[in-house]
C-alpha cells in the first residue's frame, strides 16, 4: 500500500520510465502526429537542465477489511470497503544535480512539485521532492540508475531515500525488448521525519533483511531486525527503562497441517493485560499459520521491457502517441514482523522524442496482522488476512517544456509536447511505503512512560 | 469528566436511623415535622421525584452547608429557542443577529423584578444567592435548617439501585406562593446523570499525536492558510481538575505541546464560579476546588484502582480535562483556552452519602456532571467562548423526567422542554457553537451511564441529542506518523471495539426533529437523530493524552484515550478555525451583528445545509460507509442488573469487569454513504470546512 506520500514520491520524475539523454529504443509514436519543429533530443527520455514537464492522473486507494465477525453480526454484513480517489497534478523541473553530498553523483535533480486532491476537494497534500539520477555511459548504453530522493510534504514531514550497492537501476538505454539486467536487490536506506520529530531510519540490506530504528519525540527509542529466515523482532522502550518485544519466529512444521509461525509478545512489566497492575512482564506466545510463500524470499523485483504496445486510454495522452515501448518492473516483499505482502507493478511507456508518455502503477498490500489497530487484537490467529489494499495510478504527460541537450532553443506547445514522462522509483516506493506501515504500527504500539 | 472532589466546606452527612421517607420504598413512613408542612399554593416545584421513587429510604439527612441550584421561570423559552434556532439559520431574518446574556435576561427570562423577588426571599430565609445575567438560574445556599426552611420539607438519604446514596427531600418541596421558582435540578443530590465520555485506549501505546490527527482531517491545510485558531476563544465544561502553567509550575498543555513540538501560543486559564468569581458572590455557597496533586496511592483510597480517584488529600488528574484542553490547544494552536470548571461539592461518598473525606471502604465521591448548570450559565453570562466543548453526558431517558412525571424540568421534561434546552439554546442565541460527545455506549446510550430498566434498550446521550448543539459521534482512523490513512475511516463500533463500545447514536426519544434535519437523507422517524458529524474516537487507536506534566505531580504519564470524549474537543478546535477564518473575512463578518459579528451560532444548520448540497458535501464531508455501533449489555456487578452476570470465580475477591452481552443490532452506516446513526453526516476536513463555510 502507498501512503500519500510515498507515492507522491514514487510519482516524481524518476525511476524505471525516467529520462535519459540519449537516443530511444523501441518505442513508437505510434499514428500520432509527429510534432514538428522536430525535437533536437530524439531520445525516449530526453532530459536536460532546464526541461519542465507537467503530468496529471488519478490515484486510488482501496481498503478491504473482513466483516464484522463480532454477534450481533448486522445484516446486511459486507466486508468493509472504502475508496480514497485523487486527482493528481505534477510539475516536473530537471535541474543542476547538487555539487557535494550523497547525491553529488548525480546527473540531474528531478524536482518535482506535486499536489493530490482528495475527492473533488476534500483534501489537497502538497509534497516536493527532490530525486536524483545518474547516467552513467558503459560500452554503447547509458544506465539510468536513481541514487535516492528528498522529499518533504505539507503535513510537515520530510522523507529521505538512499539506494544501496545493486539497486536503484532504472533503464539501459537504447532499450531494447527483453529483460533488463542486472535485477535490482532490495539494498535501500529510509530516513522519515514526521511533524512531532519522530524519526525513523530503515537500512535494507541487498537480501531483504533489515534494521530499523524509531526515534520517538519523548527521547525513547525503538529497534527492529528482520532475518532472511522469517524471524525477527521489534523491541519498544514501552516504560523507561523496560522494553517490551513482538518476536517472530522462523516457520516451523505443523504436524497437523500448515507450517506454523511462532510469535512471542513480551509485554513490559505494568502494561498488560491491564496497564500498571501486572508487576512482571507479561509473556504471550502464539502461533499463525505461515501467511508467505515458502521458501521465503524477502525481496524480489524484475525489470523488462516489451517493446511496443498500445498506451492504454485511461493514460489520456491519446494526442501525443498511441504507443511506445513498454516497460513493466515488478517488485515483492514480504515482511514476516509486520504481517505484509506487497507486489508492486509500474508499466511505463515511452515514446522517442517524447519520453515516458504514461506510467501506471498498481500496488497490492496484504496484511495479515492488524497493527494499525482496527480492532481490539492485533494478531489474528488464522491465516487469512485482515487487511488488502490496493492502490491503482495512472500519470499522462499533459505539458511539457523541452530544451534540446546542445542548445536551450525549444518550447514546445502542449499539443505538441515532446515530452519526458514521470516515472516509478520502485525501490524507493516499496520501501518508503513499507516504512509507513511501520510507522503506522508504532503509532500504536509505543507507550513511552516516563 | 468524573465530578469527584471532596467536599471541603461541608460537614459531614450523619445518618440517623428509625425514620423513612415519604417518597422512600424502605422503611416506615417518614412522619415529617409540622414546621414542614408543604406550604398552599406552591405546587409545581419542579424536582427529581422519580429518583426518589425508584431509590430506598434510608434516614432522615443531617449536614451542614449545602448549595442548590432554583430555576426560574422564563417568560418565554420557547421563544428563547426559537431565536436560537433561527439565528443559526441561514435561511432566518435573525441569522446571526446574536444576543447578549442580558438580551436574553430581558427577551425571555424572568424579569428583573421577579427574580429580586426570589432573592429577597431566600436572603428572608438566610440563604446566599448567587446570580447570572440572563436570570435563567439562581444558586442558594445555606445550613441545612435553612434550606429546609427555604423549601419547605426535611432532607433524608436515600440509597438508589445502583446502591449509591444521595440526599433529597423527603417531602415534596416549595416555596412560598408568590414566589418566582420553578424548581430545582439538584435538591434531589444525585450525581450520576451525567459522565465523561472518555475510553482508555485497548492498546498499549501512546495514541496518535496532534500532527496525526491534524493531518488526517486536514487541520495542516488550514493552518498552511493561516487558520490557526488565533483570536477564538475555545471554552471547555469539565470538572478538571487540569494543572495550568504559572511562573512556577508547567501545565498540561503546554508540556503537551512541548512534547509534540507543536507551535502556538494556546493555553488553558480556568473559569471557576467559586468565590473568587466576580460572578458570584463570596458567600454564595461555591467553594474552590482543591489544589490539583499527584495520583492516589491505593493507601489513599480503598479497594479503588490509585490513579482513578480523589480523596480530601488527594486530588489527580483523570485524563478528561486533559484530553479536552490538549486537543483543542493543539488542533486550534493559538486559540485561547477556557477550562470552565465544574466543581460540584454536593457530591458525595456512594455508600455513605456526603462525606469528607469518604471514610475507608465507601469508596469515592459521586462522579457525573449532574451539577453542571452552574458552569453553563457562568459561560453564558461571560459569553467570552466562541465555541464550547462538551464531553460528558449521560442516558437521554435519565435525563428527562419520566413521562407522565409530575414533576418536570429535572433536566428536561417528556416534550423536550425545561431547564438544560433553554440553557443550550441560550447559547446558540448568544452566537456560541456548542459541540458535545455522542456517548460511548453505541445505541444504547442508557448503558452510560446506566439506567435501570433502560440499559438494553435503543437510546441516546443527552445533551448531543438537543437541538441547539452539535452532536459528535466518533470514527476509527487508521493512519502513519504522518497522518496518512493506512486503512478505512469507519464507525467506531463493533467491529472496532467488540461492541464494548461505539459512538453514540440514534434517535431521540424527547426532541423534535429540528428544521435542520427534515428533509436531509438517512434520517429516521420524526425525532432527533443523533450525532450529527463525527471525528477520531475510537479507542483502538485513541489519541495520546498527557497528564501530570508538573513534576510535583508525580511524573508525566503519556496514555491513549479514545471516545467521543476526544472527537468533541476535536471538533471544537476545527470549528475555532472556521471562525477564525469568518473574523478575517470581511464579506463573512458582514453577515453577523454585533459585538462578535463572526460567530456563526449552532453549525448544524451550516453542516445539513451543505450535507443537502451534492457537490459541496463532496468536498466538505467524508461520508462514513461502514460500520455497526451495536452494544453488548453489561452487567454491572453492583447494580439492578448482577443477574445477567457470571458468576465470579470462587475465591475471587475483585470486582469483575462488565461481562458484555449483545443485546440488539445497533445502526449500521450506509454503504451507499450519507447520515448514519453512528457518524451523522460524516468526517469534516479542516481546510475544506472553511471554503465551505466562509468561502475562503
Amino acid at each position: 500500500m502507498f501512503s500519500r506520500r510515498a507515492r507522491a514520491i514514487f510519482t516524481i520524475f524518476t525511476g524505471a520510465a525516467s529520462l535519459a539523454a540519449c537516443g530511444g529504443g523501441g518505442g513508437s509514436g505510434g499514428s500520432a502526429a509527429v510534432p514538428t519543429p522536430v525535437p533536437t533530443n530524439g531520445s525516449s527520455r530526453p532530459a536536460a537542465v532546464g526541461d519542465s514537464f507537467a503530468y496529471t492522473g488519478t490515484f486510488s486507494q482501496t481498503f478491504v477489511r473482513p466483516p464484522i465477525t463480532r454477534d450481533p453480526v448486522p445484516s446486511p454484513n459486507p466486508a468493509n470497503t472504502q475508496t480514497l480517489s485523487y486527482a493528481i497534478a505534477q510539475t516536473v523541473t530537471v535541474a543542476a544535480p547538487p555539487v557535494s553530498g550523497t547525491f553529488a553523483g548525480a546527473t540531474y535533480d528531478i524536482h518535482t512539485v506535486e499536489s493530490d486532491v482528495l475527492l473533488g476537494g476534500l483534501k489537497t497534500l502538497t509534497t516536493t521532492t527532490d530525486a536524483y539520477e545518474a547516467y552513467t555511459p558503459s560500452g554503447s548504453s547509458t544506465i539510468v540508475r536513481a541514487l535516492g530522493s528528498t522529499s518533504s510534504s505539507s503535513d510537515g514531514s520530510t522523507f529521505g531515500t538512499t539506494f544501496g550497492t545493486g539497486n536503484g537501476l532504472i533503464d539501459i538505454l537504447p532499450e531494447t525488448a527483453g529483460p533488463i539486467v542486472p535485477i535490482n536487490n532490495a539494498a535501500v536506506t529510509l530516513s522519515e521525519i514526521d511533524a512531532t520529530t519522530q524519526s525513523t531510519l530503515r537500512t535494507t540490506i541487498a537480501d531483504g533483511t533489515a534494521t530499523l530504528a524509531i526515534s520517538y519525540p519523548d527521547g525513547t527509542v525503538a529497534n527492529g531486525s528482520y532475518a532472511a529466515d522469517g524471524s525477527g523482532s521489534y523491541r519498544l522502550p514501552l516504560v523507561i527503562p523496560r522494553t517490551s518485544t513482538f518476536a517472530v519466529g522462523a516457520p516451523r512444521p505443523n504436524p497437523s497441517g500448515m507450517p506454523i509461525i511462532p510469535i512471542t509478545i513480551t509485554y513490559a512489566a505494568g502494561l498488560f493485560p491491564t496497564p500498571n497492575t501486572t508487576p512482571t512482564p507479561t509473556i504471550v506466545n502464539r502461533t499463525v499459520a505461515v501467511w508467505y510463500p515458502q521458501p521465503l524470499v524477502l525481496a524480489q523485483a524484475s525489470l523488462v521491457d516489451n517493446g511496443v504496445a498500445t498506451i492504454p486510454a485511461e493514460c489520456n495522452v491519446g494526442k501525443y502517441a498511441r504507443s511506445g515501448n513498454q516497460l513493466v518492473e515488478t517488485r515483492s516483499s514480504v515482511d514476516p514482523i509486520f504481517g505484509e505482502l506487497d507486489t508492486q507493478t509500474t508499466t511505463s511507456y515511452t515514446v522517442p522524442g517524447v519520453g515516458v508518455a504514461c506510467v501506471q502503477f498498481n500496488d497490492v498490500v496484504t496484511t495479515f496482522y492488524d497493527f494499525s489497530r482496527q480492532t481490539p487484537s492485533f494478531i489474528r490467529t488464522q491465516s487469512t488476512p485482515d487487511q488488502i489494499t490496493t492502490t491503482v495510478e495512472t500519470l499522462g504527460i499533459v505539458q511539457a517544456t523541452v530544451f534540446g541537450t546542445t542548445s536551450r532553443t525549444r518550447t514546445l506547445a502542449t499539443s505538441r509536447a515532446f515530452v519526458a514522462a514521470s516515472g516509478a522509483r520502485f525501490t524507493a516506493v516499496l520501501a518508503q511505503a513499507r516504512a509507513n506501515r511501520r510507522n503506522a504500527v508504532f503509532a500504536h504500539t509505543g507507550e513511552r512512560g516516563r | 469528566m468524573r465530578l469527584t472532589r471532596t467536599i471541603a466546606g461541608f460537614a459531614a452527612l450523619a445518618l440517623a436511623a428509625g425514620c423513612a421517607g415519604a417518597h422512600g420504598t424502605a422503611g416506615a413512613p417518614f412522619a415529617p415535622a409540622t414546621s414542614v408542612a408543604a406550604a398552599p399554593g406552591t405546587t409545581g416545584f419542579a424536582y427529581d421525584s422519580a429518583a426518589i421513587a425508584t431509590s430506598a429510604f434510608v434516614g432522615p439527612a443531617a449536614f451542614g452547608r449545602f448549595a442548590i441550584d432554583v430555576v426560574l421561570p422564563m417568560r418565554d423559552a420557547e421563544g428563547l429557542r426559537r431565536y436560537a434556532a433561527a439565528a443559526s439559520d441561514p435561511k432566518a431574518p435573525e441569522y446571526r443577529h446574536f444576543l447578549e446574556p442580558s438580551d436574553i435576561a430581558d427577551r425571555f427570562s424572568v424579569t428583573a423584578a421577579d427574580q429580586a423577588r426570589a432573592i429577597a426571599y431566600f436572603h428572608a430565609n438566610g440563604l446566599a444567592v448567587a446570580t447570572w445575567k440572563q436570570r435563567m438560574l439562581v444558586r442558594v445556599a445555606g445550613s441545612q435548617a435553612q434550606l429546609e426552611r427555604a423549601f419547605h420539607t426535611h432532607f433524608g438519604t436515600y440509597r438508589d439501585r445502583n446502591g449509591a446514596t444521595f440526599f433529597a427531600p423527603m417531602t415534596p418541596p416549595s416555596v412560598d406562593a408568590g414566589v418566582p421558582v420553578s424548581g430545582s435540578p439538584n435538591i434531589v443530590a444525585r450525581a450520576t446523570a451525567y459522565k465523561p465520555f472518555f475510553v482508555p485506549s485497548t492498546g498499549i501505546g501512546t495514541g496518535l499525536a496532534p500532527q496525526q490527527i491534524a493531518a488526517a482531517f486536514d487541520f495542516t491545510g488550514a493552518y498552511a492558510a493561516g487558520y490557526t485558531g488565533a483570536g477564538i476563544t475555545i471554552g471547555i465544561i469539565g470538572t478538571g481538575p487540569v494543572q495550568i502553567s504559572t511562573s512556577s509550575r508547567i501545565g498540561d498543555l503546554e508540556a503537551y505541546k512541548r512534547l509534540y513540538h507543536v507551535a502556538g501560543s494556546s493555553a488553558v486559564t480556568i473559569v471557576s464560579p467559586d468565590a473568587t468569581d466576580p460572578v458570584v458572590n463570596a458567600n454564595s455557597g461555591f467553594a474552590s476546588p482543591p489544589p490539583v496533586t499527584a495520583p492516589c496511592t491505593a493507601a489513599s483510597i480503598a479497594g479503588a484502582p490509585p490513579s482513578e480517584f480523589p480523596t480530601a488529600t488527594c486530588n489527580p488528574e483523570d485524563f478528561e480535562a486533559q484530553i479536552d484542553t490538549e486537543q483543542t490547544g493543539a488542533l486550534a494552536r493559538d486559540s485561547a483556552i477556557q477550562f470552565f470548571l465544574a466543581y460540584n461539592p454536593n457530591d458525595g461518598c456512594p455508600s455513605v452519602g456526603i462525606a469528607s473525606p469518604c471514610p475507608a471502604g465507601a469508596g469515592h465521591a459521586q462522579q457525573g456532571l449532574a451539577e453542571n448548570d452552574e458552569e453553563v450559565q457562568t459561560a453564558i453570562d461571560r459569553n467570552s467562548a466562541d465555541v464550547l466543548s462538551l464531553s460528558y453526558g449521560g442516558s437521554e431517558k435519565g435525563t428527562a423526567a419520566p413521562p407522565g412525571g409530575a414533576s418536570p424540568p429535572y433536566e428536561f421534561a417528556a416534550d423536550g422542554t425545561g431547564l438544560a434546552p433553554n440553557q443550550f439554546a441560550a447559547l446558540a442565541a448568544l452566537g456560541i457553537a456548542v459541540f458535545v460527545s455522542s456517548g460511548d455506549s453505541g445505541a444504547n446510550g442508557c448503558q452510560g451511564p446506566p439506567l435501570a430498566g433502560s440499559v438494553d434498550q435503543l437510546c441516546v446521550s443527552y445533551p448531543a441529542s438537543d437541538p441547539s448543539v452539535v452532536g459528535v459521534g466518533g470514527v476509527t482512523t487508521p493512519v502513519n506518523s504522518a497522518g496518512q490513512l493506512v486503512g478505512p475511516i469507519s464507525a467506531w463500533g463493533l467491529q472496532t471495539s467488540f461492541g464494548t463500545s461505539g459512538s453514540g447514536g440514534g434517535v431521540s426519544g424527547f426532541f423534535a426533529q429540528p428544521a435542520y434535519q427534515i428533509g436531509a437523507l438517512g434520517m429516521l422517524g420524526s425525532m432527533r437523530n443523533s450525532p450529527d458529524v463525527a471525528l477520531e474516537a475510537a479507542p483502538s487507536t485513541g489519541v495520546a493524552t498527557l497528564a501530570n506534566a508538573d513534576p510535583a505531580l508525580g511524573g508525566a504519564s503519556l496514555r491513549p484515550f479514545g471516545g467521543t470524549s476526544v472527537a468533541a474537543p476535536e471538533m471544537a478546535a476545527m470549528w475555532a478555525l472556521v471562525l477564525q477564518a469568518c473574523k478575517a473575512t470581511a464579506s463573512c463578518v458582514a453577515k453577523g451583528s454585533g459585538t462578535r459579528p463572526y460567530r456563526m451560532g449552532n453549525p448544524d444548520a451550516l453542516f445539513y445545509g451543505i450535507y443537502k448540497n451534492a457537490a459541496a458535501y463532496g468536498k466538505t464531508f467524508l461520508p462514513v460507509t461502514y460500520g455497526n455501533n451495536s452494544i453488548a449489555l453489561y452487567c454491572y456487578y453492583n447494580g439492578s442488573d448482577a443477574a445477567n452476570c457470571p458468576t465470579p470465580a470462587p475465591g475471587s475477591t475483585a470486582t469483575p469487569l462488565p461481562v458484555p452481552i449483545p443485546i440488539d443490532s445497533g445502526y449500521n452506516a450506509n454503504p451507499s454513504g450519507g447520515y448514519n446513526q453512528i457518524t451523522g453526516i460524516g468526517v469534516p476536513f479542516g481546510r475544506a470546512l472553511i471554503r465551505a463555510v466562509v468561502g475562503v
